[in-house]
C-alpha cells in the first residue's frame, strides 16, 4: 500500500474515533483511581470488633437484606476480602429479571448481620464518569458502539506506526523541534507520544473493546457451559424461594477449597441458572484472583451440581479487565496508567490540531511552507522507494 | 539560568533504515509488554519490575523533552 493510502486510513479512522477516545481518556482518568476516590469520599467501614469474631449465618444476612427492602429480591452478594473483609454487599432489585442496571445496594456487617448502609448507586460524579465511559448512558448499543470505536483506534494506531517511518527517516528518535512552526512542534509531539504509547494504548484499547462484549460473552457461556452443567434441571420449575444459602456456600468452599468466594449469583440472574446459586471463586494471585471459577449449587437443597474452569472466551474477558483498568500493580501502576492516559490525550488533541491546521496547497505559500514541504518530502521519498522496489 | 543540555541536532546525517527508525520504539514496546505482564504474574518484586518497565516510555519522553530544540 502506498503512503498516501496509509495516510488516508490514518486520517479517517482517527477522525471518526477521536472525539469518543477523548471522552474515554478523560472519564477514564478518575476511574483509574476509583478505589482511592471512594475511600476519600468516605465509604462505610465495618466497626472494629475483636479479631476472630465469627460471621453470622449467610441465611441470616440474606434475611436482613430482604427485611430491609420488602418486596424486593436479592440478585447478587459479593465480598471484598482485601479492602473490607467484614462486609457483605447485597445487590437487590424489584424482580429477579429486572433490567441489569437496577442495583439497590445494602451493605451488611458479616459478623452481626446488621445493615451498615444503603448507598445510592446511580448518582454522583464517579457514577456519571463510569456511565459515560462504558455506554454514554445509551445501554448495550452505546457500549458496543464504544467497542467499535476502540477497534477503529487500533486501526489508527497501526496506520500511525506505518506513517511514523516516512516521517522519521531524517529525524532522530525523540526529536522535538520547538524552534520552528507551531505545526512542526505539535507534529513532533504527536509522533513521539504516539510511538511511545503504542503498546500500552493497543492493550488498553483492545481489552476495552473486549470488555464491551461482556454481555455477549455471558450469553455465550449461558448457552454453552451453563446449559451443559444444568441439563438435568431442564424443564423443572424455576426456584423462586432460594434457601440454604449458608449450606450452599459451605458446599462451594468444600468443592473449591483453595479459592475464596467473591460473588454469589442468585437463581434466575444473568450469572446463574433458574435452579442454582452460582458461586464465583477467586484465587489469591493477581491472575487467579481474576480468573473466577464458578461452582453451581442446587438452591433447593444446598448440594453441589458442578464446578468447572471457565471456557477460553470467558477467561479472555476476565483477563482483559485488569489490563484495561490498570488496577493490578498497586498505586504506582495506577499513576503510570494515568500518565500514559494523559499522553494519549495529547496524541489525540495534537492529531486533531494537525488535521485542522493541515497545510493546503493554496496556503502552503507563506508560513506553513516549511512544514508542508517536510510532509510532502516524506511522502514522496517513501513512495519513490516503494516504486523502485 | 544555566542551560544543562545543548539541544541535539534533530536531523540525521543520512536517511535511516526501518531498523534504525524503529529501534527505540521496539525497545520501549518490549519494556511496555514486560511491564504489563509482570504485575499480572505476582506481587512484590513482580510489581517493581512492572513499574520500572512501564516507566520506560515515560522516561523516554522526559529525555526527549530535555533535549528539545532545533
Amino acid at each position: 500500500m502506498s503512503t498516501q493510502a496509509w495516510s488516508w486510513i490514518h486520517k479517517w479512522s482517527s477522525l471518526v474515533c477521536t472525539v469518543f477516545m477523548l471522552l474515554l481518556c478523560l472519564t477514564g482518568l478518575p476511574l483509574i483511581f476509583h478505589e482511592e476516590i471512594e475511600h476519600l469520599s468516605g465509604v462505610v467501614e465495618a466497626p472494629p470488633m475483636p479479631a476472630g469474631t465469627p460471621n453470622a449465618s449467610m441465611d441470616q444476612i440474606a434475611q436482613t437484606a430482604l427485611e430491609r427492602r420488602p418486596g424486593e429480591v436479592i440478585r447478587y452478594m459479593f465480598w471484598d476480602q482485601d479492602e473490607h473483609p467484614d462486609i457483605t454487599y447485597v445487590s437487590m432489585a424489584s424482580a429477579v429479571d429486572a433490567p441489569p442496571e437496577e442495583n439497590n445496594a445494602v451493605v451488611i456487617d458479616s459478623r452481626t448481620a446488621k445493615v451498615l448502609d444503603e448507598p445510592a448507586t446511580d448518582e454522583g460524579f464517579m457514577y456519571v464518569m463510569l456511565k459515560l465511559h462504558t455506554d454514554m448512558f445509551a445501554g448495550l448499543p452505546g457500549m458496543l458502539f464504544l467497542g467499535a470505536m476502540g477497534l477503529l483506534m487500533v486501526v489508527a494506531i497501526v496506520s500511525g506506526v506505518v506513517l511514523y517511518y516516512p516521517f522519521m527517516r531524517r529525524l532522530k528518535f525523540g526529536a522535538l523541534r520547538t524552534q520552528r512552526s507551531t505545526r512542526v512542534k505539535w507534529l513532533d509531539w504527536h509522533n513521539l507520544l504516539g510511538i511511545v504509547t503504542v503498546v500500552w494504548l493497543l492493550v488498553v484499547g483492545i481489552t476495552g473493546s473486549i470488555n464491551t462484549l461482556n454481555r455477549v460473552v455471558l450469553s455465550l457461556w449461558q448457552m454453552d457451559q451453563m446449559a451443559e452443567m444444568t441439563a438435568p434441571f431442564r424443564g423443572l420449575p424455576p426456584v423462586t424461594q432460594p434457601a440454604h444459602l449458608e449450606d450452599s456456600i459451605r458446599t462451594a468452599r468444600a468443592a473449591v477449597p483453595d479459592m475464596a468466594v467473591s460473588l454469589v449469583a442468585f437463581p434466575g440472574t444473568m450469572f446463574s441458572s433458574p435452579h442454582h446459586y452460582t458461586f464465583f471463586m477467586k484465587g489469591n494471585t493477581p491472575v487467579t484472583s481474576r480468573l473466577l471459577k464458578p461452582a453451581l449449587v442446587d438452591a433447593t437443597n444446598g448440594e453441589l451440581t458442578d464446578t468447572r474452569e471457565m471456557p477460553w472466551y470467558v477467561k479472555t474477558l476476565f483477563l482483559s479487565q485488569p489490563l484495561h483498568f490498570g488496577d493490578y500493580g498497586g498505586l504506582p501502576l495506577k499513576i503510570l496508567w494515568a500518565v500514559l492516559d494523559l499522553f494519549a490525550i495529547v496524541v489525540l488533541g495534537s492529531g486533531l490540531y494537525l488535521w485542522l491546521r493541515k497545510p493546503k496547497a493554496a496556503t502552503a505559500a507563506k508560513p506553513l511552507a516549511d512544514d508542508a514541504a517536510e510532509t510532502a518530502n516524506a511522502l514522496r521519498q517513501s513512495d519513490r522507494q516503494e516504486a523502485a522496489q | 539560568m544555566n542551560k544543562t543540555s545543548e539541544p541535539r541536532g534533530a536531523r540525521t546525517e543520512n536517511l535511516q533504515s526501518a531498523g534504525e527508525v524503529f529501534r527505540m520504539p521496539i525497545w520501549l514496546g518490549v519494556a511496555s509488554v514486560v511491564g504489563l505482564v509482570s504485575a499480572l504474574l505476582g506481587d512484590g518484586v513482580w510489581d517493581g519490575v512492572s513499574w520500572l518497565a512501564i516507566f520506560a516510555p515515560i522516561g523516554a519522553v522526559w529525555w526527549a523533552w530535555r533535549g528539545r530544540g532545533g
